[in-house]
């Protein structure tokens, strides 16, 4: 098995100083192997955008790592230097965010944009770059490229910026793209478009990707792999087919059928799909006994207070922090 | 940006006609005869009627207002009673003081106030940013005439590196004798600087286009003044342009302080001196300046930023 | 196809600073508590300066001239041996009364100008705005100048000529500010309910425009105190022998090296108010924008 390009393990993340820091990350353990798609899923505040950011230590101010190491290509991220986390940054590991308008500079043409990332990080002159630009715009599917260098962020459409943003971000074909909730301000069709291109550009150059959203659909559209978050903690990691098919936590399972299309598996299942999870996710530093989820849990049980949120492998492929495993003996189980 | 240009142009243009209503009712809400008043009570009736035929006091006052626009725009200003001259004559010689001066207090005011609010945003609410806001603070409580007398005392008086008043043309004539002055005139205005851009800087050091460029990997120094500073210098710039006002009408007491022959220091003179028609000309030409140079803040402004073309 | 639906939280209840806690100063930040303090010391000073001046302020002593600072005479004397302490505290006065006179004088007529102008919008609008922007065009010296041309040198020309001027700033705050109000519900509320646009404006609207204006108006205190102080400095306010800080510090003029006291310390005084000020707005901005965040 080859080395995995990125290990995330046993990363936690506080906000606060002191002692007594706020918990939002805990004890989360993820791997990426190189060109493999990971998908991160969670609801809002469950951690997820924070232990994706950590990856770049672009962790925002008042949060600081509490614990754990971050490993991308043999190398401790977490200890970089200024010098060599900027070579990384710029060479190795790229960025796309949620709101595509607010991630482009309004005050610079992409062009501009576009070629001082190409002239700084890849040491181009001004024509290359100029020349390279175009090639890169064309790459992400926009059409009248050359024209194009010439526009403001702010005319052009969202799923353009977002190509823009793509582009930028993986000018210096880094080997793994971080993408924060990369569709969710964008509407269902272009959504599909710039999924799309992900796997073409993962296809092109050898990329991995990060992929966080809160959106199931979009994580079963690209990925190979997905990790499920809830209140900080990895609840359950597994392959997309397996893990749609057959999850093995609670929690999984409810946010299967919160999904309108997958109440189909739900009643294959013979199971009466919900319309929501009641309850609440835990608030930022609300320290749970146990299982964080069990409040919220229909297959809760007392014990479930004393249980770690360690994952237990289910299986060859999955794994799961619910100990209970309410579904193993009923379904059979396909690695 | 033609279609912008026109619209400002347009307002400038309604905002100086006010502006003349306003200074030709100055002459004209002199209450008694102004002619009387400059000529003095020994004049004779005859000199006072030949004076008032010679402005022609006598017309109607739309007649005379149509007069006063008419002449200022090509230049006539009117003719000075007590140094009887015409006054565009008189002000043309005391132009270039005032002008070199509020220029140079411009300058040190972005020299100074650039960098502190640059290092004050680097760490925001860190020792070395409550230290420079300390600072504007102070600096702002000093009344620009306080503070030139100071320094006129410790680096004129005492140290002799300058001298307290007077006016030397040419580059060397200049430095001596206008640094003391545009550093008192600079002062204040660098406060405002520091602080308005040291606060867009922090806003905009928060958003997520300057994350997008430091997750590209590009080094602080170039994120701080190549894509924060841009964005930040916008408020800045408006902010400049509408305290200008506040900077030509302190060059006055700036004038006085470090007796500087410019418009100020005529504007004071001619209102002991009651001459109104200078008084009239001084007000007319200040509004002006700050017109003009508001109009050109804007059009920088839109140079800079593409969506200031859209709006408004 | 979200995560599951939650039940959300209520949203923490707003607060707006009282103005009784202001006064009482507790919870305050500490810049804030130093800075009221020094303004309120200056106000008391003012007040009560004819108890706390140890002479009359117009007081000669011919054989005491331009006499250093001693236990006797705090600030030192002048040129004409008048105690420079008694002229600073009388001067104060006067200038503290005339600024905050000046200051809320124009505040409420630049606030409703502003509200009418954002409100109707249209040719009232323009029309406002036109005013607006002539009066700003004008430096703020420049015109009290002229208008003390007009009236003649004096504490005349500066009360007719601050707020003349000073009301369009005020204006054209509350002017983008109700802009922006004008579309919020309770707004639209008070047209749905017939209410009088009078009352709109006046009962609905200024209530809250107000408040940005009177943080502004700190910042007004003290270049107004500034301007006074400049005015009277060029011979152009109160004429001897009454005394105004301005004055009494170009009276110093005269004397600079061998006597630096006339003119130095009366505007440590200046300073002292306008630092004092700066500080309660500072340690207010910082207080809002800390609640604000909380908020969010």
């Amino acid at each position: 098995m080859t080395e995995p390009l990125l290990t995330i393990d046993a990363l936690s993340i506080g906000f606060g100083a002191g002692d007594e820091p706020l918990r939002a990350v805990r004890h989360v353990g993820l791997d990426i192997a190189p060109g493999e798609i990971v998908g991160l899923v969670g609801e809002s505040g469950s951690g997820k955008s924070l232990t994706c950011r950590s990856v770049m230590r672009l962790v925002p101010a008042g949060g600081r790592v509490l614990e754990g190491q971050v490993r991308f290509d043999g190398r401790d991220v977490l200890a970089l230097g200024d010098g060599d986390l900027r070579s990384l940054r710029a060479k190795e590991i790229g960025m796309i965010f949620q709101d595509p308008f607010s991630s482009l500079n309004p005050v610079y043409r992409i062009g501009d944009q576009l070629m001082e990332t190409l002239r700084v990080n890849r040491g181009m002159g001004k024509a290359q770059a100029r020349e390279e630009a175009v090639a890169l715009l064309e790459r992400v599917g926009i059409p009248e490229p050359r024209r194009r260098l010439l526009a403001y962020p702010h005319e052009l459409s969202g799923g353009m910026r977002q190509r823009v943003m793509i582009a930028l971000a993986t000018a210096s074909e880094p080997r793994l793209l971080i993408a924060d909730e990369p569709t969710t301000a964008l509407d269902v069709t272009t959504q599909a478009q710039i999924l799309e291109l992900l796997l073409e550009m993962r296809e092109r150059l050898g990329m991995a990707i990060l992929l966080v959203s809160h959106d199931f659909g979009v994580i079963a559209q690209v990925c190979d792999r997905v990790a499920v978050m809830y209140g900080g903690h990895i609840v359950e990691t597994g392959p997309v087919e397996t893990l749609y098919r057959d999850p093995q936590h609670p929690y999984t399972r409810a946010l299967l059928e919160s999904v309108p299309e997958l109440e189909a598996a739900a009643r294959d299942r013979s199971e009466v799909p919900r319309a929501g999870i009641p309850g609440r996710p835990p608030e930022l530093g609300e320290e749970l006994p146990g299982c964080v989820f069990a409040p919220r849990c229909p297959y809760a049980r007392p014990e479930c207070e004393a249980v770690s949120m360690a994952l237990v492998p289910v299986g060859t492929a999955q794994a799961s922090a619910c100990p209970i495993q309410p579904f193993r003996t009923t379904e059979a189980v396909t690695a | 940006m033609l279609g912008y240009l026109l619209h400002r142009l347009a307002l400038a243009v309604v905002v100086l006609f006010g502006l003349a209503v306003a200074t030709f009712l100055i002459m004209h809400l002199v209450p008694g005869d102004p002619v009387q008043q400059t000529l003095g009570s020994r004049a004779t009736p005859e000199s006072i009627a030949f004076a008032r035929e010679q402005l022609g006091l006598d017309d109607s006052l739309l007649a005379q207002f149509w007069a006063f626009v008419s002449n200022a725009v090509t230049g006539d200003l009117g003719y000075s009673l007590t140094l009887n001259a015409p006054v565009a004559e008189v002000v043309g010689q005391r132009v270039e003081p005032s002008a070199l001066l509020i220029g140079y207090a411009l300058l040190v005011s972005v020299v100074v106030g650039i960098p502190l609010a640059v290092i004050a945003a680097w760490r925001p609410n860190g020792v070395v940013d409550h230290a420079i806001r300390l600072l504007t603070t102070f600096a702002f409580a000093m009344p620009a005439f306080w503070v030139g007398l100071m320094l006129a005392l410790v680096f004129g008086l005492g140290l002799k590196w300058f001298p307290v008043s007077g006016y030397e043309t040419g580059i060397g004539g200049m430095l001596r004798t206008l640094t003391l002055p545009a550093i008192t005139l600079g002062l204040t205005l660098s406060t405002i600087v520091a602080r308005t851009l040291r606060s867009s800087l922090i806003e905009v050091l928060k958003s997520e286009y300057v994350e997008a460029a430091t997750s590209r990997g590009l080094s602080p120094r170039r994120v701080m003044v190549k894509h924060a500073m841009r964005n930040a210098i916008m408020p800045t710039l408006t902010v400049l342009s509408v305290n200008l006002g506040l900077l030509i009408g302190y060059s006055i007491v700036v004038e006085a302080v470090f007796q500087i022959p410019g418009l100020g220091s005529l504007l004071l003179q001619s209102v002991q001196r009651r001459d109104y028609e200078i008084v009239q000309a001084i007000a007319l030409i200040a509004g002006t300046a700050v017109v003009a140079i508001s109009l050109a803040t804007d059009l920088v402004q839109a140079s800079i930023d593409p969506r200031v073309r859209l709006g408004r | 196809m979200s995560a599951a639906a939650v039940t959300p939280t209520p949203a923490p209840a707003r607060r707006r600073p009282r103005l009784g806690r202001l006064l009482l100063l507790r919870g305050q930040p500490r810049t804030v508590q130093v800075g009221a303090t020094i303004v309120g010391a200056l106000v008391l000073a003012a007040i009560f300066a004819p108890l706390l001046a140890p002479y009359d302020q117009n007081e000669l002593d011919f054989s005491n001239l331009l006499a250093a600072p001693s236990p006797d005479h705090l600030f030192g004397t002048d040129d004409s041996g008048r105690d420079v302490f008694s002229r600073t505290l009388y001067g104060l006065r006067i200038d503290l009364a005339i600024v905050f006179f000046v200051t809320y004088a124009a505040l409420p007529i630049g606030v409703v100008a502003g509200a009418v102008a954002g409100y109707f919008g249209g040719w009232v609008d323009a029309v406002i705005s036109r005013i607006v922007d002539v009066m700003l065009a004008f430096p703020f010296i420049v015109l009290v100048i002229a208008i003390v041309a007009i009236t003649g040198p004096g504490v005349k020309g500066v009360l007719i000529g601050v707020p003349l001027v000073g009301w369009a700033l005020y204006a054209r705050l509350a002017r983008s500010e109700m802009l922006v109000m004008r579309e919020q519900p309770f707004m639209l509320a008070t047209t749905a309910l017939g209410y009088s646009r009078r009352r709109a404006i006046l009962r609905h609207a200024v209530p809250n425009l107000i408040r940005t204006s009177l943080i502004y108006s700190t910042l007004d205190l003290v270049v107004n105190l500034m301007l006074l102080a400049s005015v009277s400095y060029l011979g152009l306010g109160a004429q001897p022998p009454n005394a105004e800080l301005g004055s009494v510090i170009a009276q110093g003029q005269a004397n600079l090296l061998d006597a630096w006291w006339v003119a130095t310390l009366p505007g440590l005084v200046l300073v002292a108010f306008g630092v004092g000020v700066g500080l309660v707005g500072d340690g207010l901005s910082d207080g809002k924008l800390l609640r604000r965040g909380a908020r969010a």
